[in-house]
């Protein structure tokens, strides 16, 4: 019934292993069929057990038959993937948005975690490193006891900082590949002069393009974040945001 | 071909709208369809009885400031505010697109902010070979007449449906606001001015608060409720206006299943449309048709267009 040709899949995946980063994230490996997934960037909907809307998050890092799900607990729905015990079966929608564009003629990237926004680089860091290419790494954290996630990246050069932009400006590359809230990536498009991308989590609807519940205007007019991002090119952010409507 | 595929109203699962026939009475909601691409990624979207593509405004909407989603116990809000490319790109992009994966007449969901503005939108979408119905989406608030909704108040809401008829000869649906007080009231002003069929319901006006904000979730405060929490409420407001009226009504709201497409009918419809369900489950429409035969010889039903208002007092 799924057509294999196009983007998304319906599939059933299995919690291999859930494990703590830290106080409020956990680390989730599913399972499953991920021919779905193309690049870095992309993310799954999980089907949440007692919860009406799915919850999307960044493939922080896969493979053939298997990928990992970098979670921070915010609220109910979290809370319940959080509780999981392996061997749970989930129904999970893999290959959705448009993720990383990988530039492999910038030699000197640096990649751009804020706190769980690091997700996607995992992913990311290695595939570039696959490509010939050593990024670096910054992880954005306000708290020091908040910060987690340098494991992930090993034999790499990882930095955590406070402050991001003041980090970035420290930091010699010739081009970015960030992940964070959309008012940081907002502020990271604007500041930085190398080229880049960014990525942004919205409140999504379906995660698949049908609703129109996470639609930005971006320079380019009105663009879903689900399917035209959650990635998008530095140029493409402005710093207005959605505007105007009465009624539904 | 568009004829080869037409709908026949026929067999166990066949119904007739307004002079159209349908394979299934199974139709996506507007809006949360889009114009049927991404869906047609998962499935073969021939298996639709017909569908419902987002409701289109004379010119382009982008529609509410997010967040424009929350979570409900049993459903979802939304203020998406009918973003939409508007009806001239609708009719030279989305819907040559759509006719390439989509093989049977549509409905052609239509918003506006002015009794004009209606009539001039559905004038240009009826025009399209792939229309089959104009479904009159009348929640929106009338820009010319201080904003109150076209379909909380009978005057305008046969204002609408007049204006409309005049300008097409397709079937025209209107599709009516639970945020009323006695929506039988509009139905039947609906219905007086020449309307072809009714829609029940659109979304219910609610709104959550982040606890943590303490602010409300939606930035435009308020939303529409839709899914499986506002099923009983739907069915209630097809049951009473079935009794009202004499044209034929889809139901729609919190369909999720072919056990609720049956209640549905027997409550008085149809045909039912299927939103939120298809939101959170992109198969959820094609499950639901693949379910109704089984289903159907459970409770005994032997056609469906056997069962329409069925649970009525004859
Ligand atoms: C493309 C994409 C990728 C994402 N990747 C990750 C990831 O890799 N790791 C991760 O931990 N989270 C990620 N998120 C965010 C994650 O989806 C939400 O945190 C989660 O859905 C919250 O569910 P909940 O039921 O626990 O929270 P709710 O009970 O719904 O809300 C609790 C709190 O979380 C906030 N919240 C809810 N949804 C979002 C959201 N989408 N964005 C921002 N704040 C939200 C609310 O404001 C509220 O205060 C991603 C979101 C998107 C759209
Ligand atoms: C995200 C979203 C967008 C919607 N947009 C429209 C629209 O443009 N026009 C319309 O008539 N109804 C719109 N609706 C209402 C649905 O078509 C339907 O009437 C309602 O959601 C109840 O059905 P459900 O409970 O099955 O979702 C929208 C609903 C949702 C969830
Ligand atoms: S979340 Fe539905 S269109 Fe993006």
């Amino acid at each position: 019934m799924v057509n294999e040709k196009l983007g998304p899949r319906d599939g059933r995946f299995r919690l291999a292993e859930s494990s703590a980063l830290s106080a409020t994230v956990r680390l989730l490996r599913l399972t499953g069929d991920t021919g779905a997934i193309r690049v870095p960037g992309q993310f799954v909907s999980v089907s949440v057990p007692g919860k009406f809307l799915r919850r999307p998050f960044s493939v922080c890092d896969w493979d053939e038959g298997w990928l990992t799900l970098l979670i921070e607990r915010v609220g109910a729905g979290t809370e319940l993937l959080h509780a999981l015990e392996p061997g749970t079966e989930l129904d999970v929608l893999t290959g959705l948005g448009y993720g990383f564009t990988l530039r492999p003629d910038r030699r000197e990237p640096v990649l751009v975690g804020c706190g769980s926004g690091l997700s996607p680089l995992v992913g990311l860091a290695r595939r570039l490193r696959a490509a010939g290419i050593e990024p670096k790494v910054l992880l954005g954290f306000r708290e020091e006891r908040a910060r987690f996630g340098a494991e992930l990246f090993p034999g790499m050069d990882v930095r955590y900082a406070e402050d991001v932009f003041k980090a970035l400006d420290e930091t010699a590359h010739d081009c970015f590949y960030a992940c964070g809230s959309e008012n940081v990536m907002t502020q990271l498009a604007r500041r930085e002069k190398t080229a880049g991308q960014v990525a942004f989590d919205v409140r999504m609807g379906c995660g698949f393009g049908a609703c129109m519940g996470c639609a930005i205007r971006t320079r380019d007019g009105m663009k879903r974040v689900c399917t035209d991002g959650p990635v998008f090119e530095k140029w493409e952010m402005i710093n207005e945001k959605c505007s105007m409507g009465n009624d539904q | 071909m568009l004829t080869e595929k037409l709908g026949t109203g026929g067999g166990r699962l066949g119904v007739t709208l307004c002079g159209i026939g349908l394979d299934n009475p199974v139709i996506p909601a507007s809006g949360t369809f889009g114009y049927g691409k991404e869906f047609a990624a998962f499935y073969d979207l021939d298996v639709l009885g017909s569908l419902s593509f987002k409701g289109t405004t004379r010119r382009e909407r982008e529609g509410n400031p997010l967040p424009r989603i929350a979570e409900a116990p049993a459903g979802m809000l939304n203020s998406v505010g009918l973003q939409n490319p508007g009806a001239e790109k609708v009719l030279a992009e989305e819907l040559p697109a759509l006719r390439e994966r989509f093989h049977k007449p549509v409905l052609a969901n239509v918003s506006g902010f002015s009794v004009e503005e209606y009539a001039e939108t559905c004038a240009m979408l009826a025009e399209d070979a792939s229309v089959g119905w104009l479904e009159v989406n009348i929640s929106c608030p009338n820009v010319h007449g201080g904003g109150m909704s076209f379909g909380t108040d009978p005057k305008q809401a046969a204002a609408v449906t007049a204006a409309v008829k005049k300008v097409t000869d397709k079937p025209v649906i209107m599709k009516l606001t639970p945020n009323v007080t006695d929506i039988t009231e509009i139905a039947r002003a609906c219905e007086g001015a020449g309307a072809d069929g009714l829609c029940l319901i659109n979304t219910v006006s609610a709104m959550r608060i982040d606890l943590r904000t303490r602010r409300p979730v939606l930035k435009n405060t308020t939303g529409g409720l839709s899914g499986p929490g506002i099923f009983p409420i739907a069915l209630r407001a097809v049951w009473q206006v079935y009794e009202a009226v004499t044209i034929p009504l889809i139901g729609c709201g919190g369909v999720s299943s072919a056990a609720d497409v049956i209640e549905m009918m027997l409550a008085g419809a149809t045909a039912v449309e299927v939103g939120a369900a298809g939101l959170r489950d992109p198969l959820a429409c094609p499950k639901i048709i693949a379910a109704l035969e089984e289903t159907m010889d459970r409770y005994g039903i032997r056609e469906l267009k056997e069962i329409i208002g069925g649970a009525h007092d004859r």
